[in-house]
């Protein structure tokens, strides 16, 4: 099982991921459609850029809460919305801790993150080219972040 | 009609112009057109480029202009549902125009109008309650009619060449859009395939990595180091890092730049005491000029960036201006009491400050310069005008410009080709380029040389064409491509600075992709052989358009500097030689089709790309020197 990880600090806002996300799961260059969304705010003449995207909830609510049955998980771990199933009912919007899934207002059905179950590989990691976004086996997942951490306490210690 | 002919962009702008607006119409009339253009790859991974269009104040007879402007608003116009947004007429009290897909509003902007282009946009956002709502808006210099203020949205994406004032004359504060329609790709599978080839040369091409090096922080260490590496010099094998390195490792914050693009030249800055903001390389130029201070004041150029952009003019104007009359205070001509007290002071950030904010506010001595460099000579007199430099009142700088006619217009394009695109520019950065590509000096210099005869290969026939110093035909062709190019990148919405306009750094992707990149997204069948008919076609057409302008208005151009001695990279070894200028210029005339004599397009090569109604228009004004 794999998990797309983020490293904010690493983002600088390039929307590459929105772009290539609905290019791939809808056809269209429409970010309103992409499953990842960067939220681009301006403070004091500075840019800071999150993206936010399904994180795969281990008790993901948008499954539970689901009228339909319509969110299910796929082999790889992905929640998947059965567009055949999904009434349109929002409550996986107003259940979602992270902010990832919404009711398209032209499909008027809920879009989110697959992974791109249908071409096998998540398109907004293979292009964010800063490595933002990385895709990584859940259980590696933790030393992953743990050495991206202790790289600092190494830039601190190393010696020429 | 006008997509078969003109494509998109700047290219049906330019069409919509001729058609809608008088060539005797002047900058501030009402009957001026403000057009905001989007092309048809704009929006999609590979276009977020908008050109702005409009007749311009600065110069003799008010000449048509596009200029580029990046950042997120392109994509937005487009995901609202337009390619062009045209704005005509003036509106009686200040106002800002609110684009929500469908909805257009006008609305009022009374409270805004004196503010800063940042603080301005903020207001937006917050009265809209709506963060991602993009906007392009002008500062208190557009608003005051200064003639060379800018457009900016975001953070310091900017319009700069000249049409801020035209805004500023409509009452039009800003342009608020916010799209959510998105745009269908007629072939998704093909484009994304299309895309992929893109991206990985884009991210990890050697064309492209060096590119990156020269945009994100070389061409500011090369500009900071006074170009003194290109080629012709011999160069040291340890070239030493140029104290700009350290001020770009302390303030440079991270890219902050367009929509879709994963090369980020834009870069934010965050400098204690001073601000925060953020610039391209094209500023660094102010440390190459050294006008208003030395190449190695980081934090007054920072300064002066900054300023020029809060306050919505164009920094390298500001530069002409503030540099000429620091020039003018230690010769004498001017004293204190010609600045309202402040000692133009070479290196006095005092100075600096108060010139940019009078300027803009038209206060004091500012009201001097609203009108440019020119004007404000004929008014302080005493011989002053010899020391600006300026041609025609715009400073000596123009990227891709357009002059009112073809003869000083030549000069100026065929001119720009021994500074930009500058083959061989890049040799300051061969260490940091050897670095990143684990190869030794030698051979990162033999991999750029590479780039640069590959170019003039492909574009002239021979290799070693770029390394001749003296006249040769070779100059008019390169000039004739790279104008094809960049009026492509305004056409299409792919930004220019990743495609092969720079070819000389490595970049491979220009117009035999452009070609299959609108087919896959339009379903619209295009050939390189076309797109490059189109851009003969555009381009002539707004060269008889600034034709008509002359004959129409008729004012004479205020030449000032030599055209020979214009210069904006000293490159060892290219002296310019005014008879070799003018066989570059012939050249020119002669290939594009122009009479080379008078640089009017001449009606056979009109009349072949369908273009006889501006040849007839072109005949019956002949003769024709102004209304006056």
């Amino acid at each position: 099982m794999q998990r797309i990880v983020l490293d904010p600090t690493k983002c600088v806002g390039c929307r590459v991921c929105e772009g290539v996300c609905s290019l791939v799961n809808e056809g269209e260059a429409n970010p309103v459609k992409s499953r990842i969304r960067v939220v681009r705010t301006v403070e004091n003449v500075l840019l800071y850029c999150i993206p936010v995207f399904c994180q795969q909830c281990e008790e993901a609510y948008c499954e539970k809460v689901c009228p339909a049955h319509a969110v299910n998980r796929n082999d790889n771990g992905a929640l998947i919305v059965d567009e055949e199933r999904c009434l349109g009912c929002k409550l996986c919007e107003i259940a979602c801790p992270v902010g990832a899934i919404t009711v398209n207002s032209e499909k008027h059905v809920a879009i989110k993150c697959t992974q791109c179950a249908v071409v096998g590989e998540p398109q907004c990691v293979k292009h964010c080219y800063p490595k933002a976004l990385q895709l990584l086996p859940a259980e590696r997942i933790g030393i992953a972040r743990a050495r991206a951490k202790a790289q600092k306490f190494l830039e601190m210690e190393r010696r020429d | 009609m006008y997509v078969e002919d003109y494509i998109g962009g700047a290219g049906i702008g330019t069409r919509i112009f001729w058609e809608e607006v008088p060539p005797e119409t002047r900058a501030f009339d009402a009957a001026n057109i403000l057009m905001f253009n989007t092309g048809p790859l704009t929006g999609t991974l590979l276009g977020n480029k908008a050109t702005v269009a409009a007749k311009t104040p600065e110069r003799a007879n008010h000449p048509y202009t596009f200029v580029g402007m990046g950042g997120q608003i392109a994509s937005e116009i487009k995901y609202a549902g337009y390619d062009h947004i045209a704005i005509k007429g003036k509106a009686e009290k200040p106002v800002y125009l609110f684009i929500e897909n469908d909805r257009v509003e006008i609305r009022d902007a009374t409270h805004l109008w004196g503010l800063d282009t940042h603080e301005t946009q903020r207001r937006i956002k917050e009265e809209l309650e709506d963060p991602d709502v993009q906007i392009a808006c002008i500062g208190p210099a557009g608003e005051n009619l200064v003639v060379y203020a800018l457009i900016l949205h975001d953070i310091d994406n900017t319009a700069s060449r000249k049409v801020g004032a035209v805004m500023g004359s409509k009452n039009l504060k800003a342009v608020a859009v916010r799209g959510t329609k998105g745009l269908k790709i007629a072939d998704p599978k093909a484009f994304m395939a299309l895309y992929d080839e893109f991206y990985d040369d884009i991210t990890t091409g050697q064309g492209s990595t060096f590119a990156r090096v020269q945009f994100q922080e070389g061409i500011s260490r090369q500009i900071a180091e006074g170009y003194q590496f290109a080629y012709g010099t011999d160069i040291p094998e340890h070239i030493p890092p140029s104290p700009m390195i350290d001020f770009l490792k302390k303030y440079m914050v991270r890219p902050s730049g367009c929509a879709f693009c994963s090369f980020q030249c834009h870069q934010m800055f965050s400098v204690p005491g001073i601000g925060n903001g953020a610039t391209t390389c094209v500023n660094y130029l102010g440390l190459l000029f050294q006008k208003m201070y030395d190449a190695s004041d980081f934090d007054l150029w920072w300064e002066r960036t900054m300023l020029a952009n809060r306050y919505g003019v164009d920094s390298l104007s500001i530069e002409m201006i503030g540099g000429w009359l620091m020039e003018l205070y230690r010769r004498g001509i001017i004293t204190a009491a010609d600045t309202d007290g402040i000692p133009m002071e070479r290196r006095s950030r005092e100075a600096i400050r108060t010139l940019i904010e009078k300027i803009a506010k038209k206060e004091g001595f500012g009201q001097l310069f609203t009108d440019g460099i020119v004007p404000a000579a004929k008014k302080i007199g005493k011989g002053s005008l010899v020391y600006a430099d300026q041609y025609d009142n715009a400073s000596p700088y123009a990227w891709a410009d357009y002059a009112p006619d073809l003869g000083p217009a030549a000069k100026w394009r065929t001119g720009e080709v021994e500074r930009v695109p500058g083959f061989g520019d890049g040799y300051g950065n061969i260490p940091a380029f050897a670095e990143i590509l684990g190869v030794s000096f030698h051979e990162a210099k033999e991999i750029i040389d590479g780039f640069c005869s590959d170019a003039s290969e492909r574009i002239t026939g021979d290799r070693d064409l770029w390394k001749t110093p003296k006249y040769n035909k070779g100059i008019s062709r390169i000039t004739i491509e790279k104008e094809d190019e960049i009026l492509l990148s305004d056409v299409t919405g792919h930004c220019e600075a990743k495609s092969s306009y720079l070819e000389h750094y490595g970049l491979r992707f220009g117009i035999e992709h452009y070609a299959k990149w609108l087919e896959a997204a339009t379903g619209i069948e295009y050939t390189p052989e076309k797109l490059r008919e189109t851009a003969r076609r555009i381009r002539l057409l707004v060269d008889s358009y600034n034709i008509l302008c002359r004959r129409m208005i008729g004012e004479e151009p205020a030449v000032g500097m030599p055209i020979e001695s214009l210069t904006i990279l000293p490159q060892p070894g290219r002296p310019k030689d005014p008879e070799e200028m003018r066989k570059v210029q012939e050249d020119y005339c002669t290939t594009r089709g122009y009479d080379p004599e008078t640089g009017v397009p001449t009606r056979e090569v009109l009349e072949e790309l369908g273009l006889k109604d501006v040849a007839d228009r072109l005949s019956a004004t002949e003769g024709n020197t102004g209304a006056q």
